[in-house]
């Protein structure tokens, strides 16, 4: 990775359509902003009823939380990686990647086995789990066991 | 994989992180290549090769393992 900023990089990077890193920092937020406005719409129509009578302010306060990582989903889009400061040029061949890899093999593995698991003793012991909680916390715990195990195999082999 | 790559390295007097930006790659990447911990993938072998004009067999050399 490289120590320094390289000539036309910079903290943020620059939009792969062109333009300085202040116009894809504002096109990222206004980005994000339309898409909050467009998740806020979709929760207004289809939410929970208890929700309908508070249009206003869950719509409000549903996009004030998705604001940031919207924003951040529309910067990674829009970003020219070669334009990021320590951007390596490679990172396919980057031992970062090949830990990655083995996370993710890793952890495709574990849930295979878990969502089984899972499903027996559930179907077993007749609980009923809604399904919205059961998709998040397999989707928790997928990111989480891909961040564990890539930090273990980075202590042992780094 | 055996490797003579900081022999290579020292003689041409880069520092890890010249040559792995030479590379295009992290300094972890040369780091674990020197120490034997990641056998890199052929484009990156050909191009350590092409950094240090030699055979790629001159800087790798197979394991007993």
């Amino acid at each position: 990775m490289d120590s320094k900023e390289s000539v036309g990089q910079s903290k943020w990077g620059r939009s792969r359509f062109g333009g300085s890193t202040a116009l894809l920092i504002i096109l990222s937020l206004l980005g994000g902003l339309v898409l909050c406005a467009a998740m806020a719409l979709i929760w207004w129509t289809f939410g929970p009823e208890a929700d309908q009578q508070r249009k206003m302010l869950s719509g409000l306060v549903f996009a004030l939380l998705m604001l940031p990582a919207a924003s951040a989903l529309c910067w990674v889009f829009m970003l020219d990686r070669d334009t990021l400061a320590g951007a390596v040029r490679d990172p396919e061949s980057s031992i970062e990647g090949k830990w990655y890899e083995k996370a993710a093999f890793g952890a495709f593995h574990d849930l295979i086995a878990l969502c089984g698991l899972g499903a027996m003793a559930l179907g077993l012991l007749r609980i009923d789990v809604e399904p919205v909680m059961l998709l998040v916390g397999v989707v928790l715990l997928a990111a989480v066991d891909v961040l564990v195990r890539y930090l273990v195999i980075k202590k042992v082999e780094g | 994989m055996e490797n003579n790559l900081s022999e290579y390295r020292r003689e041409r007097g880069f520092s890890q992180q010249a040559l792995a930006d030479l590379l295009g790659v992290s300094r972890q990447t040369v780091i674990s290549l020197e120490k034997g911990r990641y056998d890199p993938s052929l484009p990156l072998a050909f191009k350590l090769s092409a950094v240090f004009g030699c055979r790629i067999e001159d800087l790798f050399v197979p394991g007993e393992n």
